[in-house]
Protein backbone atom coordinates (compact mmCIF):
# COMPACT_ATOMS: atom_id res chain seq x y z
CA UNK A 1 0.00 0.00 0.00
CA UNK A 2 2.43 2.37 1.31
CA UNK A 3 5.26 1.38 -2.10
CA UNK A 4 1.89 2.00 -3.99
CA UNK A 5 1.38 5.31 -2.90
CA UNK A 6 5.21 6.57 -3.49
CA UNK A 7 4.96 5.11 -6.70
CA UNK A 8 2.07 7.10 -8.00
CA UNK A 9 3.34 10.54 -5.94
CA UNK A 10 7.20 9.36 -8.02
CA UNK A 11 5.30 9.21 -11.08
CA UNK A 12 2.74 12.15 -10.27
CA UNK A 13 5.37 14.76 -9.71
CA UNK A 14 7.55 13.87 -12.72
CA UNK A 15 4.68 14.55 -14.72
CA UNK A 16 4.08 17.74 -13.16
CA UNK A 17 7.64 18.55 -13.46
CA UNK A 18 7.06 17.90 -17.18
CA UNK A 19 4.81 20.41 -17.21
CA UNK A 20 6.62 23.18 -15.94
CA UNK A 21 8.40 24.42 -19.50
CA UNK A 22 4.97 24.21 -21.13
CA UNK A 23 3.24 26.46 -17.77
CA UNK A 24 6.31 28.97 -18.46
CA UNK A 25 5.56 29.06 -21.85
CA UNK A 26 2.25 29.50 -21.47
CA UNK A 27 2.43 32.94 -18.37
CA UNK A 28 4.94 34.01 -21.29
CA UNK A 29 2.76 34.03 -24.10
CA UNK A 30 -0.46 35.46 -21.13
CA UNK A 31 2.42 37.90 -19.70
CA UNK A 32 3.84 39.15 -22.84
CA UNK A 33 0.57 39.90 -24.46
CA UNK A 34 -1.44 41.65 -21.98
CA UNK A 35 1.67 43.84 -21.02
CA UNK A 36 2.18 45.02 -24.83
CA UNK A 37 -1.71 44.72 -25.85
CA UNK A 38 -3.27 46.77 -23.71
CA UNK A 39 -1.10 49.82 -23.84
CA UNK A 40 -1.38 49.55 -27.72
CA UNK A 41 -4.96 49.08 -27.50
CA UNK A 42 -5.26 52.42 -25.35
CA UNK A 43 -3.79 54.32 -28.46
CA UNK A 44 -5.87 52.13 -30.92
CA UNK A 45 -8.67 53.49 -29.12
CA UNK A 46 -7.77 57.05 -29.08
CA UNK A 47 -6.73 57.39 -32.51
CA UNK A 48 -10.36 55.95 -33.04
CA UNK A 49 -11.48 59.01 -31.38
CA UNK A 50 -8.98 61.39 -33.21
CA UNK A 51 -10.71 63.63 -35.74
CA UNK A 52 -8.16 62.18 -38.53
CA UNK A 53 -10.03 60.20 -40.64
CA UNK A 54 -7.28 58.50 -42.22
CA UNK A 55 -6.19 57.25 -38.69
CA UNK A 56 -9.83 56.01 -38.29
CA UNK A 57 -10.29 54.51 -41.21
CA UNK A 58 -6.84 52.32 -40.91
CA UNK A 59 -7.70 51.54 -37.28
CA UNK A 60 -11.32 50.21 -38.44
CA UNK A 61 -9.93 48.11 -41.04
CA UNK A 62 -6.94 46.74 -38.55
CA UNK A 63 -10.05 45.98 -36.00
CA UNK A 64 -12.10 44.55 -38.80
CA UNK A 65 -9.76 41.90 -39.92
CA UNK A 66 -7.93 40.89 -36.31
CA UNK A 67 -12.01 40.32 -35.16
CA UNK A 68 -12.68 38.91 -38.04
CA UNK A 69 -11.14 36.24 -38.11
CA UNK A 70 -9.47 33.59 -36.16
CA UNK A 71 -6.79 33.42 -34.49
CA UNK A 72 -6.03 30.19 -35.34
CA UNK A 73 -5.94 30.94 -38.69
CA UNK A 74 -3.99 34.04 -38.15
CA UNK A 75 -0.93 32.25 -36.45
CA UNK A 76 -0.89 30.06 -39.41
CA UNK A 77 -1.16 32.74 -42.05
CA UNK A 78 1.58 34.62 -40.17
CA UNK A 79 3.71 31.85 -39.37
CA UNK A 80 3.47 29.90 -42.70
CA UNK A 81 3.63 33.78 -44.63
CA UNK A 82 6.38 34.47 -42.96
CA UNK A 83 8.49 31.52 -43.96
CA UNK A 84 6.97 32.36 -47.95
CA UNK A 85 8.36 35.39 -48.24
CA UNK A 86 11.38 34.42 -46.85
CA UNK A 87 11.31 35.63 -43.19
CA UNK A 88 12.77 32.97 -41.11
CA UNK A 89 11.12 34.19 -37.79
CA UNK A 90 10.96 32.29 -34.67
CA UNK A 91 7.72 30.62 -34.38
CA UNK A 92 7.48 32.09 -30.85
CA UNK A 93 7.75 35.51 -31.82
CA UNK A 94 5.25 35.32 -34.35
CA UNK A 95 2.89 33.56 -31.74
CA UNK A 96 3.46 36.76 -29.89
CA UNK A 97 3.16 39.57 -32.45
CA UNK A 98 -0.48 37.47 -33.87
CA UNK A 99 -1.26 37.37 -30.09
CA UNK A 100 -0.61 41.23 -29.34
CA UNK A 101 -1.92 42.38 -32.68
CA UNK A 102 -5.24 39.92 -32.22
CA UNK A 103 -5.91 41.39 -28.64
CA UNK A 104 -5.14 44.95 -29.37
CA UNK A 105 -7.79 45.07 -31.96
CA UNK A 106 -10.34 43.62 -29.23
CA UNK A 107 -8.52 45.69 -26.33
CA UNK A 108 -8.86 49.02 -28.54
CA UNK A 109 -12.91 48.61 -28.87
CA UNK A 110 -13.08 48.45 -24.93
CA UNK A 111 -11.26 51.56 -24.42
CA UNK A 112 -12.82 53.16 -27.11
CA UNK A 113 -16.48 52.24 -25.57
CA UNK A 114 -14.79 53.24 -21.99
CA UNK A 115 -13.66 56.34 -23.07
CA UNK A 116 -16.79 57.65 -25.04
CA UNK A 117 -18.68 56.11 -22.17
CA UNK A 118 -17.69 59.16 -20.13
CA UNK A 119 -19.59 61.83 -19.97
CA UNK A 120 -19.08 65.40 -22.13
CA UNK A 121 -19.18 67.59 -19.18
CA UNK A 122 -15.90 65.59 -18.17
CA UNK A 123 -14.31 67.66 -20.99
CA UNK A 124 -16.03 70.74 -20.78
CA UNK A 125 -14.83 70.57 -17.12
CA UNK A 126 -11.30 70.22 -18.24
CA UNK A 127 -11.73 72.44 -20.35
CA UNK A 128 -12.89 75.62 -18.46
CA UNK A 129 -9.49 74.02 -16.24
CA UNK A 130 -7.34 75.15 -18.78
CA UNK A 131 -6.10 70.81 -19.53
CA UNK A 132 -4.40 70.06 -22.53
CA UNK A 133 -5.74 67.05 -24.53
CA UNK A 134 -3.41 64.70 -22.61
CA UNK A 135 -4.07 65.95 -19.75
CA UNK A 136 -7.56 65.73 -19.60
CA UNK A 137 -7.13 61.82 -20.96
CA UNK A 138 -4.63 61.10 -17.97
CA UNK A 139 -6.44 62.69 -15.22
CA UNK A 140 -9.42 62.87 -15.87
CA UNK A 141 -11.35 60.79 -18.66
CA UNK A 142 -8.98 57.55 -18.62
CA UNK A 143 -9.23 56.63 -14.61
CA UNK A 144 -13.32 56.70 -15.25
CA UNK A 145 -12.82 54.90 -18.34
CA UNK A 146 -11.09 52.22 -16.66
CA UNK A 147 -13.31 51.96 -13.85
CA UNK A 148 -16.02 51.32 -16.43
CA UNK A 149 -14.30 48.63 -18.59
CA UNK A 150 -13.01 46.35 -15.70
CA UNK A 151 -15.43 43.97 -15.98
CA UNK A 152 -14.97 43.36 -20.34
CA UNK A 153 -11.62 43.26 -19.98
CA UNK A 154 -11.63 40.86 -17.59
CA UNK A 155 -13.82 39.20 -19.39
CA UNK A 156 -11.02 39.29 -22.51
CA UNK A 157 -8.23 38.93 -19.96
CA UNK A 158 -9.78 35.46 -19.18
CA UNK A 159 -10.47 34.44 -22.42
CA UNK A 160 -7.09 35.33 -23.01
CA UNK A 161 -5.47 32.25 -20.70
CA UNK A 162 -7.38 29.81 -22.71
CA UNK A 163 -6.42 31.66 -25.65
CA UNK A 164 -2.91 30.60 -25.37
CA UNK A 165 -3.77 27.10 -25.99
CA UNK A 166 -3.64 28.16 -30.18
CA UNK A 167 -0.20 28.58 -29.78
CA UNK A 168 0.75 24.84 -30.25
CA UNK A 169 -1.01 25.23 -33.88
CA UNK A 170 2.51 26.47 -35.15
CA UNK A 171 4.41 24.18 -33.20
CA UNK A 172 5.27 26.14 -30.05
CA UNK A 173 4.83 23.83 -27.09
CA UNK A 174 2.67 25.88 -24.50
CA UNK A 175 0.82 24.18 -21.72
CA UNK A 176 -1.85 22.35 -23.25
CA UNK A 177 0.38 20.73 -25.72
CA UNK A 178 2.84 19.36 -23.02
CA UNK A 179 -0.59 17.71 -21.08
CA UNK A 180 -1.13 15.91 -24.42
CA UNK A 181 2.44 14.05 -24.98
CA UNK A 182 1.65 12.41 -22.04
CA UNK A 183 -2.15 11.15 -23.54
CA UNK A 184 -0.99 10.22 -26.40
CA UNK A 185 2.36 8.15 -25.13
CA UNK A 186 0.38 6.31 -21.80
CA UNK A 187 -3.42 6.19 -23.23
CA UNK A 188 -4.86 8.38 -19.81
CA UNK A 189 -6.64 10.72 -19.59
CA UNK A 190 -6.23 12.22 -16.03
CA UNK A 191 -3.40 14.97 -17.49
CA UNK A 192 -6.20 16.96 -19.07
CA UNK A 193 -7.94 16.84 -15.85
CA UNK A 194 -4.60 18.36 -14.01
CA UNK A 195 -4.67 20.98 -17.21
CA UNK A 196 -8.21 21.91 -16.62
CA UNK A 197 -7.13 22.55 -12.54
CA UNK A 198 -4.10 24.81 -13.75
CA UNK A 199 -6.47 26.99 -16.02
CA UNK A 200 -9.06 27.18 -13.62
CA UNK A 201 -6.18 28.69 -10.98
CA UNK A 202 -4.56 30.77 -13.18
CA UNK A 203 -8.23 32.46 -14.00
CA UNK A 204 -8.78 32.20 -10.14
CA UNK A 205 -5.85 34.72 -9.62
CA UNK A 206 -7.34 36.97 -12.21
CA UNK A 207 -10.78 37.04 -11.13
CA UNK A 208 -8.92 37.86 -7.38
CA UNK A 209 -6.54 40.64 -9.32
CA UNK A 210 -9.54 42.71 -11.11
CA UNK A 211 -11.61 42.34 -8.03
CA UNK A 212 -9.04 44.04 -6.30
CA UNK A 213 -8.74 46.61 -8.92
CA UNK A 214 -12.27 47.16 -8.68
CA UNK A 215 -12.48 48.50 -5.20
CA UNK A 216 -9.30 50.44 -6.15
CA UNK A 217 -11.45 52.19 -8.30
CA UNK A 218 -14.41 52.24 -6.98
CA UNK A 219 -12.65 55.65 -4.39
CA UNK A 220 -14.19 58.01 -7.83
CA UNK A 221 -17.81 56.84 -6.64
CA UNK B 1 -11.08 60.10 -47.87
CA UNK B 2 -11.85 57.10 -48.51
CA UNK B 3 -10.44 57.48 -52.08
CA UNK B 4 -7.18 57.94 -50.30
CA UNK B 5 -7.28 54.36 -48.43
CA UNK B 6 -8.06 53.18 -51.72
CA UNK B 7 -4.88 53.97 -53.33
CA UNK B 8 -2.82 53.02 -50.42
CA UNK B 9 -4.29 50.17 -50.63
CA UNK B 10 -3.74 49.51 -54.83
CA UNK B 11 -0.31 50.82 -54.20
CA UNK B 12 0.84 47.97 -51.61
CA UNK B 13 -0.99 45.32 -53.36
CA UNK B 14 0.96 46.43 -56.89
CA UNK B 15 4.74 46.49 -54.62
CA UNK B 16 3.63 42.73 -52.74
CA UNK B 17 2.24 41.27 -56.41
CA UNK B 18 5.20 42.65 -58.13
CA UNK B 19 7.75 41.52 -55.35
CA UNK B 20 6.19 37.77 -55.45
CA UNK B 21 6.18 37.73 -59.14
CA UNK B 22 9.65 38.53 -59.06
CA UNK B 23 10.66 36.04 -56.94
CA UNK B 24 8.65 33.57 -59.42
CA UNK B 25 10.73 34.73 -62.04
CA UNK B 26 14.22 34.54 -61.02
CA UNK B 27 14.00 30.95 -60.17
CA UNK B 28 13.14 29.75 -63.23
CA UNK B 29 16.82 30.64 -64.17
CA UNK B 30 19.22 29.05 -62.48
CA UNK B 31 20.24 25.63 -61.73
CA UNK B 32 21.21 24.90 -58.39
CA UNK B 33 24.12 23.16 -57.37
CA UNK B 34 23.11 20.26 -55.09
CA UNK B 35 25.48 21.85 -51.83
CA UNK B 36 22.99 20.23 -49.13
CA UNK B 37 25.62 17.56 -48.23
CA UNK B 38 28.64 20.07 -48.02
CA UNK B 39 26.29 22.78 -46.15
CA UNK B 40 25.38 20.04 -43.42
CA UNK B 41 28.36 18.28 -43.17
CA UNK B 42 30.12 21.95 -42.94
CA UNK B 43 27.51 23.10 -39.71
CA UNK B 44 27.95 19.51 -37.83
CA UNK B 45 24.22 20.18 -37.34
CA UNK B 46 21.19 17.69 -38.89
CA UNK B 47 17.66 19.36 -38.11
CA UNK B 48 15.20 16.78 -37.82
CA UNK B 49 11.25 17.26 -38.41
CA UNK B 50 8.99 15.40 -36.37
CA UNK B 51 5.52 15.62 -35.06
CA UNK B 52 6.96 14.76 -31.36
CA UNK B 53 3.58 13.26 -30.53
CA UNK B 54 3.62 10.55 -32.59
CA UNK B 55 4.29 7.32 -30.79
CA UNK B 56 6.07 5.17 -31.30
CA UNK B 57 8.00 6.29 -34.29
CA UNK B 58 8.87 9.70 -32.24
CA UNK B 59 7.88 10.89 -29.01
CA UNK B 60 8.92 12.51 -25.79
CA UNK B 61 9.26 9.73 -22.20
CA UNK B 62 8.48 10.41 -19.00
CA UNK B 63 11.55 12.67 -18.45
CA UNK B 64 10.60 14.69 -21.42
CA UNK B 65 13.86 13.11 -23.57
CA UNK B 66 12.77 12.39 -27.49
CA UNK B 67 12.69 8.89 -28.03
CA UNK B 68 10.92 6.12 -30.46
CA UNK B 69 11.88 3.79 -33.35
CA UNK B 70 12.30 6.65 -35.79
CA UNK B 71 14.79 8.87 -33.73
CA UNK B 72 16.72 5.66 -32.49
CA UNK B 73 17.18 5.32 -36.49
CA UNK B 74 18.17 9.16 -37.13
CA UNK B 75 20.52 9.04 -33.75
CA UNK B 76 22.57 6.22 -35.33
CA UNK B 77 23.19 7.63 -39.01
CA UNK B 78 23.79 11.30 -37.20
CA UNK B 79 26.42 9.39 -35.14
CA UNK B 80 27.65 7.11 -38.14
CA UNK B 81 28.01 10.59 -40.49
CA UNK B 82 29.48 12.69 -37.60
CA UNK B 83 26.54 14.80 -37.05
CA UNK B 84 24.60 16.12 -34.25
CA UNK B 85 20.56 15.67 -34.57
CA UNK B 86 18.60 18.14 -33.53
CA UNK B 87 14.96 17.08 -32.88
CA UNK B 88 12.75 20.07 -34.32
CA UNK B 89 9.30 19.37 -33.15
CA UNK B 90 6.73 20.36 -35.96
CA UNK B 91 2.62 20.45 -36.36
CA UNK B 92 2.19 17.33 -38.54
CA UNK B 93 -0.34 19.38 -41.21
CA UNK B 94 2.24 21.78 -42.26
CA UNK B 95 5.45 19.89 -41.82
CA UNK B 96 6.18 19.80 -45.34
CA UNK B 97 6.01 23.80 -45.75
CA UNK B 98 8.66 23.56 -42.58
CA UNK B 99 10.60 21.47 -44.93
CA UNK B 100 10.28 23.79 -48.11
CA UNK B 101 10.95 27.13 -45.45
CA UNK B 102 14.49 25.01 -44.33
CA UNK B 103 13.34 24.98 -41.13
CA UNK B 104 14.34 21.52 -41.30
CA UNK B 105 16.82 19.73 -43.19
CA UNK B 106 14.38 16.37 -43.40
CA UNK B 107 11.55 14.60 -42.33
CA UNK B 108 12.04 11.01 -40.47
CA UNK B 109 8.58 10.35 -38.86
CA UNK B 110 6.56 7.54 -40.77
CA UNK B 111 6.14 9.87 -43.64
CA UNK B 112 3.90 7.49 -45.74
CA UNK B 113 5.24 8.19 -49.40
CA UNK B 114 2.33 8.46 -52.00
CA UNK B 115 2.68 10.37 -54.71
CA UNK B 116 1.36 14.10 -53.85
CA UNK B 117 4.23 13.60 -51.46
CA UNK B 118 6.50 12.84 -53.86
CA UNK B 119 5.67 16.14 -55.66
CA UNK B 120 6.53 17.85 -52.86
CA UNK B 121 9.74 16.41 -51.35
CA UNK B 122 12.67 13.92 -52.25
CA UNK B 123 12.30 10.76 -50.99
CA UNK B 124 14.39 8.03 -49.34
CA UNK B 125 13.85 4.38 -50.21
CA UNK B 126 11.28 3.03 -48.22
CA UNK B 127 12.59 1.81 -44.93
CA UNK B 128 9.60 0.16 -43.53
CA UNK B 129 5.84 -1.20 -44.30
CA UNK B 130 2.84 -0.18 -42.60
CA UNK B 131 -0.58 -1.35 -42.89
CA UNK B 132 -3.69 0.58 -42.08
CA UNK B 133 -5.70 -2.40 -39.53
CA UNK B 134 -8.62 -2.25 -38.33
CA UNK B 135 -8.99 -2.38 -34.57
CA UNK B 136 -11.82 -3.12 -32.20
CA UNK B 137 -12.12 -3.11 -28.15
CA UNK B 138 -11.26 -6.46 -26.51
CA UNK B 139 -14.51 -6.88 -24.96
CA UNK B 140 -17.00 -5.34 -28.12
CA UNK B 141 -19.78 -8.19 -29.04
CA UNK B 142 -20.18 -7.15 -32.58
CA UNK B 143 -18.29 -9.72 -34.08
CA UNK B 144 -16.24 -7.29 -36.44
CA UNK B 145 -13.94 -10.06 -37.91
CA UNK B 146 -13.69 -8.84 -41.52
CA UNK B 147 -14.06 -5.77 -43.49
CA UNK B 148 -17.44 -7.00 -44.90
CA UNK B 149 -18.82 -7.13 -40.73
CA UNK B 150 -18.19 -3.16 -41.19
CA UNK B 151 -21.65 -2.45 -42.62
CA UNK B 152 -24.08 -0.15 -40.43
CA UNK B 153 -21.39 0.40 -37.84
CA UNK B 154 -19.10 3.44 -36.98
CA UNK B 155 -15.56 3.58 -37.65
CA UNK B 156 -13.62 6.61 -36.34
CA UNK B 157 -10.12 7.74 -37.92
CA UNK B 158 -7.74 10.99 -38.09
CA UNK B 159 -8.77 13.56 -39.96
CA UNK B 160 -6.30 14.13 -42.82
CA UNK B 161 -4.63 11.00 -42.03
CA UNK B 162 -4.10 8.08 -45.19
CA UNK B 163 -6.40 6.21 -42.90
CA UNK B 164 -9.14 8.36 -44.04
CA UNK B 165 -8.86 8.17 -47.57
CA UNK B 166 -8.40 4.83 -47.66
CA UNK B 167 -11.44 3.61 -46.14
CA UNK B 168 -13.16 6.49 -48.19
CA UNK B 169 -11.93 5.77 -51.19
CA UNK B 170 -11.82 1.45 -50.64
CA UNK B 171 -13.50 -0.08 -53.59
CA UNK B 172 -14.33 -3.88 -53.33
CA UNK B 173 -16.91 -6.19 -52.98
CA UNK B 174 -16.97 -6.69 -50.03
CA UNK B 175 -17.47 -3.60 -48.04
CA UNK B 176 -18.84 -0.37 -49.55
CA UNK B 177 -17.31 2.93 -47.49
CA UNK B 178 -21.08 4.50 -48.39
CA UNK B 179 -22.68 1.54 -46.16
CA UNK B 180 -20.68 3.16 -42.65
CA UNK B 181 -23.37 4.42 -40.26
CA UNK B 182 -20.52 6.92 -39.83
CA UNK B 183 -17.21 7.90 -40.51
CA UNK B 184 -15.78 9.74 -37.30
CA UNK B 185 -13.21 12.23 -38.14
CA UNK B 186 -11.09 12.77 -35.13
CA UNK B 187 -7.60 15.19 -34.88
CA UNK B 188 -5.78 12.98 -33.47
CA UNK B 189 -5.10 8.77 -33.17
CA UNK B 190 -5.45 9.21 -29.27
CA UNK B 191 -9.19 10.40 -29.73
CA UNK B 192 -9.98 8.20 -31.62
CA UNK B 193 -9.09 5.06 -29.37
CA UNK B 194 -10.57 7.37 -26.06
CA UNK B 195 -13.91 6.96 -28.42
CA UNK B 196 -13.59 3.21 -28.92
CA UNK B 197 -12.75 2.23 -25.62
CA UNK B 198 -15.90 4.02 -24.49
CA UNK B 199 -17.49 2.59 -27.05
CA UNK B 200 -18.54 5.65 -28.62
CA UNK B 201 -17.70 4.03 -31.68
CA UNK B 202 -17.54 0.74 -33.32
CA UNK B 203 -13.67 0.13 -34.72
CA UNK B 204 -10.84 2.31 -35.22
CA UNK B 205 -8.65 2.24 -38.69
CA UNK B 206 -5.10 3.63 -37.94
CA UNK B 207 -1.19 2.68 -38.59
CA UNK B 208 -0.38 -0.82 -37.62
CA UNK B 209 2.47 0.33 -35.73
CA UNK B 210 0.79 2.71 -33.72
CA UNK B 211 -2.23 0.00 -32.78
CA UNK B 212 0.80 -2.21 -32.16
CA UNK B 213 2.48 0.33 -29.34
CA UNK B 214 -0.84 0.77 -27.69
CA UNK B 215 -1.45 -3.08 -27.87
CA UNK B 216 1.93 -4.63 -27.03
CA UNK B 217 3.78 -1.57 -24.85
CA UNK B 218 0.65 0.20 -23.78
CA UNK B 219 -1.50 -2.93 -22.56
CA UNK B 220 -4.85 -1.49 -23.81
CA UNK B 221 -7.39 -3.42 -24.74
CA UNK B 222 -7.64 -3.62 -28.24
CA UNK B 223 -8.06 -6.46 -31.31
CA UNK B 224 -6.51 -6.11 -34.23
CA UNK B 225 -8.28 -7.68 -36.88
CA UNK B 226 -6.90 -9.81 -39.82
CA UNK B 227 -8.09 -7.48 -42.32
CA UNK B 228 -6.14 -4.02 -43.50
CA UNK B 229 -7.09 -1.28 -45.83
CA UNK B 230 -4.42 -0.63 -47.57
CA UNK B 231 -0.43 -1.18 -47.16
CA UNK B 232 2.04 1.48 -47.59
CA UNK B 233 5.61 2.49 -47.36
CA UNK B 234 7.77 4.84 -44.84
CA UNK B 235 10.14 6.96 -46.46
CA UNK B 236 12.50 9.96 -45.33
CA UNK B 237 11.94 13.14 -46.51
CA UNK B 238 14.24 15.67 -48.03
CA UNK B 239 14.02 18.56 -50.12
CA UNK B 240 13.43 18.67 -54.07
CA UNK B 241 17.55 18.67 -54.93
CA UNK B 242 19.00 18.07 -51.87
CA UNK B 243 20.00 14.42 -53.62
CA UNK B 244 23.49 14.71 -51.82
CA UNK B 245 22.11 14.75 -48.05
CA UNK B 246 19.39 12.02 -49.00
CA UNK B 247 22.06 9.57 -50.50
CA UNK B 248 24.64 9.82 -47.86
CA UNK B 249 21.51 9.21 -45.33
CA UNK B 250 20.78 6.16 -47.23
CA UNK B 251 23.72 4.88 -47.50
CA UNK B 252 24.37 4.68 -43.75
CA UNK B 253 20.75 3.76 -43.39
CA UNK B 254 21.81 0.25 -45.85
CA UNK B 255 24.86 -0.20 -43.87
CA UNK B 256 22.88 -0.39 -40.39
CA UNK B 257 20.40 -2.89 -42.34
CA UNK B 258 23.25 -4.98 -43.14
CA UNK B 259 24.84 -4.66 -40.16
CA UNK B 260 21.85 -5.77 -37.77
CA UNK B 261 21.54 -2.51 -36.51
CA UNK B 262 18.25 -1.71 -37.23
CA UNK B 263 17.19 -4.57 -36.64
CA UNK B 264 17.90 -4.45 -32.67
CA UNK B 265 16.32 -0.31 -32.78
CA UNK B 266 13.30 -2.34 -34.33
CA UNK B 267 12.73 -5.28 -31.93
CA UNK B 268 13.32 -2.61 -28.98
CA UNK B 269 9.89 -0.67 -30.68
CA UNK B 270 7.77 -3.75 -31.82
CA UNK B 271 8.82 -7.20 -30.45
CA UNK B 272 10.14 -8.22 -34.12
CA UNK B 273 12.16 -6.92 -36.71
CA UNK B 274 10.20 -4.87 -39.25
CA UNK B 275 13.51 -3.54 -41.12
CA UNK B 276 14.08 -6.84 -42.51
CA UNK B 277 10.57 -8.19 -42.67
CA UNK B 278 9.70 -5.06 -44.75
CA UNK B 279 12.88 -5.81 -46.93
CA UNK B 280 11.15 -8.78 -48.68
CA UNK B 281 8.10 -6.52 -49.41
CA UNK B 282 9.89 -3.45 -50.79
CA UNK B 283 12.11 -5.51 -53.27
CA UNK B 284 8.74 -6.48 -54.84
CA UNK B 285 7.52 -3.01 -55.27
CA UNK B 286 10.73 -1.73 -55.99
CA UNK B 287 10.69 -3.91 -59.05
CA UNK B 288 7.37 -1.81 -60.16
CA UNK B 289 9.10 1.65 -58.84
CA UNK B 290 9.46 3.99 -61.30
CA UNK B 291 12.24 6.44 -60.92
CA UNK B 292 11.01 9.24 -63.26
CA UNK B 293 9.78 12.50 -61.28
CA UNK B 294 7.16 13.92 -62.06
CA UNK B 295 7.46 17.64 -62.82
CA UNK B 296 3.60 18.88 -62.59
CA UNK B 297 2.61 20.43 -59.94
CA UNK B 298 5.52 22.67 -58.10
CA UNK B 299 3.79 25.19 -56.05
CA UNK B 300 4.74 28.77 -56.55
CA UNK B 301 5.96 28.06 -52.87
CA UNK B 302 8.06 25.59 -53.89
CA UNK B 303 10.19 28.09 -56.32
CA UNK B 304 10.15 30.97 -54.31
CA UNK B 305 12.27 28.59 -51.98
CA UNK B 306 14.55 27.28 -55.03
CA UNK B 307 15.30 31.19 -55.45
CA UNK B 308 15.98 32.09 -52.33
CA UNK B 309 18.72 29.39 -52.05
CA UNK B 310 18.75 29.77 -48.09
CA UNK B 311 19.43 26.07 -47.41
Amino acid sequence: MLNELSQFFTSMSLFLLQLVPGLLVTVEIFTFTLLIAIPLGVIFALGKISRFKIVVHIIDLYVWIMRGTPLMLQLIFFYFGAINIGLNLSRFVVVLVVFVLNYAAYFAEIFRAGIQAVDRSQYEGADVLGLSFWQTMRYIILPQAIKKILPPLANEIITLVKDTTLAQVVGVVELFATVKVTVIRDFVIYPFIIAALFYLMFTQIITKLVAVLERYYAHYE
Amino acid sequence: MKNNILIIGLISLFFISTSVLAKVNDSKVPTVTDTSWIKVSETGVLVIGLDDTFAPMGFRDAKGKMVGFDVDLVREVALRLKLRPIFLPCVWSSIFLELKGCNIDMIQNGVSMNSARKEQALFSRPYLVNRMVIVIAKTSKDRIKKRGDLVGKKIAVQSGSPAFDYVKNYKGNDFDPASLKELVQYPDNYSALFDLSYKGVDAVVLDEIVADYYITRKKVDLLKISDTFATEKYGIAFRKGDKALCDKVQETLDAMGRDGTAAKISKKWFGRDVFRASSKLLLQSQAKHNPKQSKKGKSALYLTTKARNLC
